[in-house]
């Protein structure tokens, strides 16, 4: 008997929140628009109708606030989802987040913690510079806090369920552009449940000659690239990390002692970016493999759509740096 | 004159689920009359035929996910023409007008 269900990406969150909101009564959404509107994605409808409005609480537009107010409710024994509908907000959430939520457990000995989770939207889609951007690396090099970004719909299921149980804090980053895709869920909670754990990548396709490694949104461009590449009788595996902090540099190890050939995808900026964490890392475990790395332009985001599709990594910028990289080693 | 009904591109979908048909074969279709109701990523939305014609034949049933660009059903212009002799390669596109519930 299938016990699975094909489902849109918000729905995939909306029942993850909803499972945890049975299961736990101290889980609670708070963000804009969450209650009566039902999220900005609409991943939050029926949840305000099903829990009430102090479970599901709408905020005003203040991310400073909104972060504060969860690092607090999670100290104090509640376990927020914090919603922050464009990543590039997450800038005004950063001093409670970093120096209060990721802190908190080391500056009291674990006496206290701050299981709180920060959703945040990243990715462009034709808004302009300020709700465009995908800052997940400036994340990834704080200590105690945790990040992940899935890049598909039941990995954002198994990964927000997770997170929600995780001491945290954790910052749970989903991409505009996932967010028309589909995915299947399991429909017999909690008996075939399946949570994604934090800190393990998986191989979204196998192959032989050379490694793509990405997250989010960027593995869908990798996977059309991978399909490209095979055409050309190049054989690309894609490696999806799915979480960034902890970063599981054992599964990007293992591919690329396959391959010999590591090119790193990302949609934010290549400098100190995922890709330049990866590519320090492989050369020091594994000298001898080749690294090359694809992500956005050193420009600000245009909310022209050409500009922007000039600015973000596609499957041909992969395939062109796959093939550059591949070239010059042969 | 038979016709194809087709939910024209919308953002970046790829697929979509036609929740319910709200006419049965055979049914009449005043212009702009809601003939099914489809879930999209962002809403529930009501389909019309975009010009009076008559349900024929349903492609897609209830409940089924189906790509961008699927023939949900065919549609002619008089009650009873054959569908056999043009078949779907030969009928004629319409494409559905769609709004949000």
């Amino acid at each position: 008997m299938s016990t699975e269900e094909k489902v849109f990406f918000r729905q995939a969150i909306r029942r993850a929140l909803d499972e945890e909101m049975r299961r736990d009564e101290r889980v609670l959404v708070m963000g804009q628009d969450v209650a009566g509107y039902g999220g900005s994605y609409g991943e939050c409808e029926g949840l305000c109708e099903r829990y009430g409005s102090s479970r599901v609480r709408n905020t005003p537009v203040a991310e400073a606030a909104i972060t504060g107010i969860a690092v607090g409710a999670a100290a104090a024994g509640l376990r927020p989802v914090a919603f922050i509908t464009s990543m590039d907000f997450v800038m005004l959430a950063l001093d409670p987040l970093v120096n209060y939520g990721a802190k908190l457990a080391y500056k009291t000995g674990r006496q206290l913690q701050a299981p709180l989770v920060l959703k945040a939207t990243a990715g462009a889609r034709g808004q302009g510079p300020c709700h465009a951007q995908s800052l997940e690396s400036w994340l990834m090099s704080v200590p105690g806090l945790k990040v992940v970004a899935p890049s598909n719909a039941r990995d954002a299921y198994g990964l927000l369920k997770s997170a929600i149980r995780d001491p945290g804090p954790v910052v749970f980053i989903d991409h505009k552009r996932l967010f028309p895709t589909t995915g299947n869920v399991p429909v017999n909670v909690p008996l075939d449940e399946q949570l994604v754990p934090i800190g393990k990548a998986a191989v979204c396709r196998e192959g032989a000659d050379v490694t793509l490694v990405s997250h989010s949104y960027m593995c869908t461009v990798c996977l059309d690239a991978a399909e490209a590449l095979a055409a050309d009788g190049i054989s690309a595996e894609v490696v999806d990390l799915r979480s960034l902090a902890p970063l599981d540099f054992g599964a990007v190890m293992s591919s690329a002692n396959r391959t010999g050939s590591v090119v790193t995808v990302e949609e934010g900026q290549l400098v100190c970016g995922v890709g330049a964490e990866l590519g320090v890392r492989l050369l020091q475990a594994l000298p001898e493999v080749r690294v090359a790395r694809v992500g956005a332009a050193r420009v600000p985001i245009a909310s022209a759509r050409p500009l922007e599709a000039y600015a973000i990594p596609d499957e041909a910028a992969v395939v062109a740096a796959v093939r550059a990289l591949l070239r010059g080693g042969a | 004159m038979i016709l194809r009904l087709v939910v024209p591109a919308l953002g970046d979908l790829r697929e979509m689920k036609l929740l319910a048909w709200r006419k049965a074969p055979g049914d009449p279709l005043a212009l702009g009359e809601p003939l099914a109701e489809l879930e999209t990523d962002k809403a529930v939305i009501e389909v019309s035929a975009g010009r009076d014609a008559f349900l024929r034949r349903v492609e897609v049933a209830g409940g089924d996910w189906y790509a961008l660009g699927t023939t949900l059903a065919l549609l002619s212009t008089s009650p009873d023409e054959p569908l056999d002799q043009t078949g779907e390669a030969g009928a004629v596109l319409v494409a559905a007008t769609c709004e949000a519930l």
